[in-house]
């Protein structure tokens, strides 16, 4: 899942300056289970701003903040449910992630579409509370190699020939917060009986799969229409 | 009239407050609150205060309260394990969030009760109808306010 979160109140309240009529729209995929911009999110950030703009002074017949959530902002079927709202608004605060964003920007040309949030990482939650990133899209996934364990994502600098001279008793020098991902690499390929794995030689990585060639496209021609 | 609004669970703090009732020695459940008239109290009776949710306090605030305290039992006494843990940290959440936007983070509160502390009770809500005074109605309350007298004095000026 794409992990994500919310931008700070001030920063926002910043971005929606000048506008009267805000529309603060949720997403129910992946920032719902991070719990940065669910239908519940939604909800607390159109109060906050509601709250803020009547300490300003700002409340009135004409000043109106409203809060919807959608399935999905990254797909159109789900955002042309929310046309009607959206045109009501001056602008939008997109609560999903910054393909959310942007595919609200483009099916809703020439209405302001603004991020509340700040997109992270590909992850999952560690525990109630914790996300952590485990994938870093390089495009050319190397985890048959590494015991599914991502060296790009989890080792601090994305090493992918084993630990450098920093890891010290399984943990990182960034952080002594931070397990060493080679050491985890090599503790699973140890319970899984293929160490030995870890001894062939490979050739380099094949980064042009990752972002050196601009914005990337998976195309599956069976199911172009 | 300053509002406090109060959670409280249904387990400890609703039964110290209907105990208050009873013996008379502070405020009532049914909102009267005998020791300083000049606040309007609600209590509202929730099975625990987990189960009251952030959007649940932002909209109390909303809704024209200047306080919004949940009342809960406490530590170890929680009839549903940790939901009095869960809704002491909701609460440290909202009073972060609400300093963002400008308000006081003593708008939002949490104390422990057990179901025979009915003289805490009152305490609790003098201490806070005091509180709540000095700080002044909420934000939304203060431009209905604004709004409704500033709508009359157009009035009279017509």
């Amino acid at each position: 899942m794409i992990v994500a979160e919310q931008k700070p109140v001030a920063e926002i309240l910043r971005m929606i300056e000048g506008y009267r009529k805000i529309l603060v729209v949720g997403c129910g995929t992946c920032v719902t289970v991070c719990m940065a911009g669910g239908e519940k999110e939604a909800g607390i950030l159109a109060s906050l701003i509601r709250m803020a703009w009547a300490r300003e002074g700002r409340l009135g017949p004409l000043i109106d903040v409203s809060e919807t959530t959608v399935e999905r902002q990254c797909e159109w079927e789900f955002l042309q449910e929310i046309s009607e709202k959206v045109a009501a608004s001056d602008a939008v605060l997109s609560m999903g992630c910054g393909a959310g964003v942007q595919a609200m920007a483009r099916m809703f040309e020439g209405k302001v579409i603004l991020p509340a949030l700040n997109t992270k990482f590909i992850g999952m939650p560690e525990r109630q509370g914790l996300w952590t990133e485990l994938c870093a899209g390089c495009g050319d996934c190397v985890l048959d190699r590494t015991g599914g364990i991502c060296p790009i994502a989890r080792c601090s600098k994305s090493l992918l020939n084993g630990p450098c001279g920093g890891s010290q008793n399984g943990k990182c020098e960034v952080s002594k917060d931070i397990d060493c991902a080679w050491q985890l690499i090599f503790d699973r390929m140890k319970s899984l009986g293929r160490l030995e794995a870890l001894g062939a030689m490979l050739p380099p990585k094949d980064w042009s799969k990752n972002r050196d060639g601009g914005p990337r496209k998976v195309v599956r021609e069976d199911m172009l229409l | 009239m300053p509002k406090i609004v109060a959670f409280a669970c249904e387990h400890s703090a609703y039964e110290a407050a209907t105990a208050a009732l009873e013996r008379k020695t502070g405020t009532a459940v049914s909102g009267e609150n005998p020791r300083f008239p000049i606040v309007e109290v609600e209590i509202l009776k929730v099975p625990c205060t987990g189960r009251v949710e952030v959007i649940d306090i932002l909209k109390a605030l909303e809704g024209g309260a200047g306080i919004v305290v949940l009342l809960g039992c406490f530590e170890e006494a929680c009839h549903y394990l940790t939901g009095n843990v869960r809704a002491k940290k909701r609460v440290g959440y909202v009073r972060r969030i609400i300093q963002d936007i400008g308000l006081e983070e003593n708008r939002v509160q949490f104390f422990s009760l057990a179901p025979d502390m009915d003289a805490r009770f009152s305490g609790i809500i003098e201490e806070l109808s005091k509180q709540v005074v000095n700080m002044g109605p909420g934000p939304v309350t203060r431009i209905r306010d604004q709004t409704t007298k500033e709508q009359a004095q157009a009035a009279q000026a017509r």
